[in-house]
């Protein structure tokens, strides 16, 4: 190659500068040149993105009326105000797999204090007022977990705190944690079948998992706990789950949405709902309706009972990846497009809302009476509702 | 730009991005298999042009005496030593910049499989997103496919070819391979600045991509390293081995492709350019050297 190129050169332009015996100078600045050339081509081409590149993905969790905690990409715990803009405080979590630093799931609150796992395998304890603004200072670590925390942790009544990880390169068997909230030790462990990046959800003594092998998991919690209830094998990785009323709704990389028995896991829906791509976002119920978002750029409106679909879906135009929330009468999603969009649940109507400037992976979270927050993937909080034509940027406000 | 990135998209990182899924649960769910035989792929629909490139290259040697001829006899008129070249290259029918084909189609390769490793292969959520968008819905693969094994067994245990080698030996396989490329393709220097403008690049270019692949994900460094792999093996073939082994005599890439005899002799003994740099043709440097380069010319070929 480099033969080529320089024999090419030569003929061309290369020819004047050796035959005019300028030597070896010349003969190096154009070698140089030529190199350059090729290294610039390689790193415009390469290098203009980097090879790990997490978004905001952790929902805001408000830990008091005006005040939020947000996880974000660069694994920084950040509490400010919604109302004022201003950070109250931050500190940073450390690097996990492939250096990368980042926060995935949503924070818990309790107890005034912050919970949140670290892509660093660290499960973190802060007091929000022991933060400074702008601080680089480390989080406090609460429990160390044996891989990256990927999904939020969970707490149940009786004070235990329940966190999946990815597991280790070597067995890639992501493993559940049973955590004593009052002095972080391990009550009992999980071992999946694969990588957990679900949060977990508990219902009625027991705890669901979803794993990227596909497998969703049923773990006793009180008597036996640590042991597999039941267990649903779906083709690909399981997605968000909601459960409802004693059916753990739960969408998966396969294209479908399952509707199983909570406390059997035998499917209350003749089939599983099927569509044209995955369902990655936990899907909303609103009384009778199941509204479930998909990666094929859909809001499918289903009976939740049967699985039918009850309206035509709304199409978004672009694949949602976020959560929807209910914000007053409307629900509202967002999609890979950077639009909002407001659902009427009675009629199944959208309509496009503002644009945001960058989309939205996070779950949406309802704020006030009839507006929603979005985590839009630049790393900073929007407000917006129906009624409202543009997003308004609240947190952190552009310096 | 939107619409220039939408084209690459459509164009290169999506066909490749779902070649290697499609490879990938075809060989056994291994990454490095599935960018092994995408590299084959790729060789295999770039043979014709590579074997253009070879023969263009074959010819271009054979025309190095002549060439050296037209140098010395316009040595003080650049520009017209340059008209004569170019037109000794037409009247044989070869370009100079025809071998710079699959080096350009090359370019675009590396960029779209970093850009597939970079957004697919990075077992992030946001690459299982992208991923979910990117591949063809008629492809009989899709999300079961995850999480990707981009892990191939290495002397450190494993080697994860979604980041760059911790350990410098996949830098060196590239570098060495890269040299190896070089040299087996050199052809024999016809001049001293010649050979060291080679020498330069010998080493430079192996540098060079040695040190793109500490950085850069293993996985395109072992498609690096897998392409120079296939070009050495066919270089080796068609034209001998002689050039990687030392102490052997340096052949010229494919000297047996003997090109059409350019008209140049021809015009020059017959004056159609008297004069030019004043040169007495009848005693020239440019006949002397042409008696001297063909000797060992012949030589070489009645010792083949």
């Amino acid at each position: 190659m480099a033969r080529c190129a320089a024999r090419s050169w030569r003929h061309g332009g290369w020819l004047d500068a050796i035959r005019s015996g300028k030597g070896a100078t010349t003969l190096f600045r154009k070698t140089f040149l030529l190199i350059a050339v090729f290294a610039l081509l390689v790193a415009v081409g390469c290098t203009a993105g980097s090879l790990y590149d997490p978004k905001p993905w952790a929902a805001p969790v408000f830990i008091a009326d005006e005040t939020i905690v947000i996880g974000t990409d660069t694994g920084h715990i950040v509490v400010g105000n919604i109302v004022t803009g201003q950070e109250l405080g931050r500190c940073e979590t450390g690097e996990g797999r492939n250096s990368i630093r980042a926060i995935f799931g949503a924070p818990l609150l309790h107890d005034g204090r912050i919970y949140a796992g670290g892509f660093d395998g660290v499960l973190y304890a802060i007091d929000p007022d022991s933060l400074l603004p702008e601080s680089e200072a480390e989080c406090i670590p609460f429990f160390e977990a044996d891989s990256a925390i990927v999904g939020g942790p969970t707490l149940t009544p009786d004070g235990v705190l329940l966190v999946g990880t990815e597991g280790t390169t070597d067995t890639e068997r992501g493993t559940l944690y049973a955590i004593d909230i009052n002095n972080a030790s391990t009550m009992w462990t999980f071992e999946a079948d694969s990588q957990i990046w679900s949060t977990p959800v508990i219902g009625d003594g027991l705890v669901y998992i979803g794993t990227l092998g596909g497998t969703l998991h049923a773990v006793h919690m009180g008597e036996n706990p640590g042991t597999e209830a039941w267990r649903h094998q779906a083709e690909a990785g399981i997605g968000g789950m909601t459960l409802h009323e004693g059916v753990l709704y739960a969408g998966a990389f396969d294209d479908n949405l399952y509707a199983l028995d909570a406390v059997t896991g035998v499917p209350r829906w003749p089939t599983p709902f099927t569509a044209d791509n995955w369902f990655w976002a936990a899907p909303l119920i609103i009384d009778d309706r199941l509204f479930a978002p998909s990666l094929d750029h859909s809001l499918y409106i289903l009976d939740k009972d049967t699985g039918a679909q009850v309206m035509d879906p709304v199409m978004t135009g672009g694949a949602i990846q976020s959560n929807p929330a209910l914000t007053g009468s409307h629900i509202s999603i967002a999609n890979e497009e950077k639009e909002t969009w407001w659902i009427d649940p009675e009629t199944g109507q959208g309509i496009v809302g503002g644009k945001l400037p960058d989309p939205v992976y996070a779950p949406i979270v309802s704020f006030g009476e009839s507006d929603a927050l979005f985590f839009a993937q630049d790393g900073a909080i929007y407000r917006a509702s129906p009624s409202l034509r543009q997003p308004v940027r609240v947190f952190p406000l552009e310096s | 730009m939107e619409v220039v990135g939408d084209i690459f998209i459509f164009l290169l990182l999506q066909p490749m991005l779902n070649g290697l899924v499609m490879l990938y649960s075809l060989l056994f769910d291994s990454m490095a298999l599935a960018i092994i035989a995408l590299t084959v792929v790729v060789r295999v629909a770039f043979y014709p042009l590579t074997i253009k490139q070879l023969q263009s290259s074959a010819k271009m040697q054979a025309l190095q005496p002549q060439m050296q001829e037209i140098r010395n006899r316009y040595k003080n008129n650049p520009q017209l030593q340059q008209r004569e070249t170019m037109k000794m290259y037409r009247e044989a029918g070869v370009s100079p910049l025809g071998c710079l084909g699959p080096m350009v189609v090359q370019f675009p390769i590396w960029i779209g499989l970093y850009w597939a490793i970079i957004k697919g292969l990075g077992n992030l959520p946001g690459s299982f997103v992208y991923l979910s968008q990117r591949l063809y819905s008629w492809l009989p693969v899709g999300g079961e496919v995850l999480p990707l094994n981009t892990e191939m067994p290495w002397i450190i245990g494993t080697l994860d070819l979604s980041a760059p080698d911790p350990t410098p030996l996949m830098p060196l396989l590239v570098a060495a391979s890269t040299w190896a490329q070089q040299r087996i393709m050199q052809p024999p220097a016809m001049t001293d600045q010649q050979r060291q403008q080679q020498q330069i690049m010998l080493f430079l270019f192996p540098i060079m991509l040695g040190f793109l692949a500490f950085t850069f994900p293993s996985g395109l460094a072992l498609y690096w390293f897998v392409s120079n792999f296939i070009t050495i093996g066919m270089q080796g073939f068609m034209s001998g081995w002689g050039n990687l082994i030392p102490g052997r005599p340096r052949v010229a890439a494919n000297a047996t492709a003997a090109p059409p005899t350019p008209q140049v002799e021809t015009r020059s003994n017959d004056g159609s350019e008297p004069g030019m740099d004043g040169e007495d043709r009848r005693g020239s440097d440019s006949a002397r050297t042409r008696r001297t380069r063909t000797r060992p010319r012949r030589r070489r070929r009645s010792r083949r």
